[in-house]
């Protein structure tokens, strides 16, 4: 790498960026990949879209980046970023489903995001058999019919790359609010698998 | 799992468990290598492109500039028309043949003309004028245009001007119907074919 240290602070090669250092920003993409990657995912549904919509963000953020004054973290005010840009992507998606996959909801209650599952799904299918069990595959089916503030909040919670804040800035909802999605996700879950006679306790 | 998040907490039930497990096959999925390599791939052509810019936006503006100095150029140079001396239009003596007008003296850009600058008293030189007969002749009722050989063409009825012009009569087109011949067509004979069936 030339001209940043490793132990350089994000805000630090914010700065060197800011002066024009496009390596000070590739440490940053370095840095902060995954959780961009991870939050797009959560929303898009898909890896390959995931990807896209990252160097979406990535993009963007650099060219937005004289705009970010350091009032808060560099990983914040780029997951809010990721968020919208995957929202955006999403949308598309969800017409161009419906424009072409299914015009017309069907009765299953299935959206654009549980057919999105299911041809990305495709790429790890052989996993799935081999790995997955019949609890599992419900569990991810179910994920996918929840409402979708309920499941934004629960998949972002499972990234393991975000915390409460960060979620509750990309989705524009007080702390409070995606902690109680989160929950709430679980329990209609669980009641779900209940109902496919799975245990409840 | 970050400390902040209640999701690394222990859920006792299998469901919570289960839960747990998809969630985390979801979303524990690693970028594909090589996205930093991508993203700065995308941010070096729009430098390049912004370096590109402003040639190509200054070769524009060099053309423009030498077109607009091309034309104030040839402007500039255009040559000024030379000025014809005025010449008598007719000659004298009885009815001569008609010449054409000659045509104003050409004037320079700028130059305010009035109707008396054409006037030949306006130079100073003395130039005999001859003496203009009226070359029309006297006023008759005929029309009649000029030859060189100074025979009038005499327009038919001209001499008589009470004499009247018949009116001109449009009878009205009178379309003929389109007759069209009647088709026959012949019945339809299908011969037997020479084998039989």
């Amino acid at each position: 790498m030339t001209g940043t240290e490793p132990s350089a602070t994000d805000l630090d090669l914010v700065r060197l960026a800011q002066a024009g250092n496009v390596e000070a920003f590739g440490e940053l993409v370095e840095r902060n990949r995954r959780a961009v990657f991870r939050a797009a995912l959560a929303c898009v549904g898909s890896p390959a879209e995931a990807d896209d919509v990252a160097q979406e963000a990535f993009v963007t953020a650099y060219r937005k980046l004289a705009t970010f004054r350091g009032d808060a973290q560099f990983r914040t005010w780029l997951l809010s970023i990721t968020w919208r840009k995957a929202i955006d992507r999403r949308k598309s998606i969800s017409r161009w489903l419906r424009l072409t996959v299914n015009p017309g909801r069907d009765d299953s209650g299935e959206d654009a995001f549980d057919q999105m599952e299911r041809i990305a799904s495709t790429s790890r299918s052989q996993e799935d058999t081999v790995v997955d069990d019949e609890l599992q595959r419900n569990v991810t089916r179910l994920i996918g019919t929840l409402p979708k503030k309920l499941r934004d909040a629960l998949l972002l919670a499972g990234t393991g790359e975000h915390t409460y804040e960060q979620i509750s800035q990309m989705l524009g909802a007080p702390l409070g609010t995606v902690k109680w999605r989160v929950s709430e996700a679980r329990r209609v879950l669980k009641k779900k698998l209940a109902a496919l006679g799975y245990a409840y306790e | 799992m970050n400390n902040d998040s209640p999701w690394t907490g222990p859920h006792e039930s299998p469901l919570d468990r289960a839960i747990d497990r998809a969630v985390r096959k979801m979303m524990h999925v690693d970028p594909p290598p090589g996205l930093r390599r991508r993203v700065l791939s995308r941010l070096e052509p729009g430098a390049a492109e912004r370096r590109l810019f402003v040639p190509r936006y200054a070769w524009g503006a060099a053309a423009l500039v030498i077109l607009i100095v091309a034309v104030m150029f040839t402007r500039d140079h255009r040559t000024e028309p030379v000025a014809v001396a005025p010449q008598p239009s007719v000659m004298a003596n009885g009815p001569t043949p008609l010449r054409e007008r000659s045509a104003p003296p050409a004037q320079a850009p700028g130059t305010r003309t009035s109707p008396s600058e054409h006037s030949p008293r306006i130079t100073r030189e003395t130039i005999p004028m001859p003496r203009i007969a009226n070359v029309f002749g006297t006023r008759t009722a005929r029309v009649s245009a000029a030859a060189e050989s100074g025979i009038e063409a005499v327009w038919p009825g001209a001499e008589n001007p009470s004499s009247s012009v018949a009116p001109l009569v449009i009878t009205p087109l009178t379309p003929a119907p389109i007759e069209t011949p009647a088709i026959v067509i012949p019945p339809l004979v299908i011969a037997p074919p020479k084998g039989g069936l």
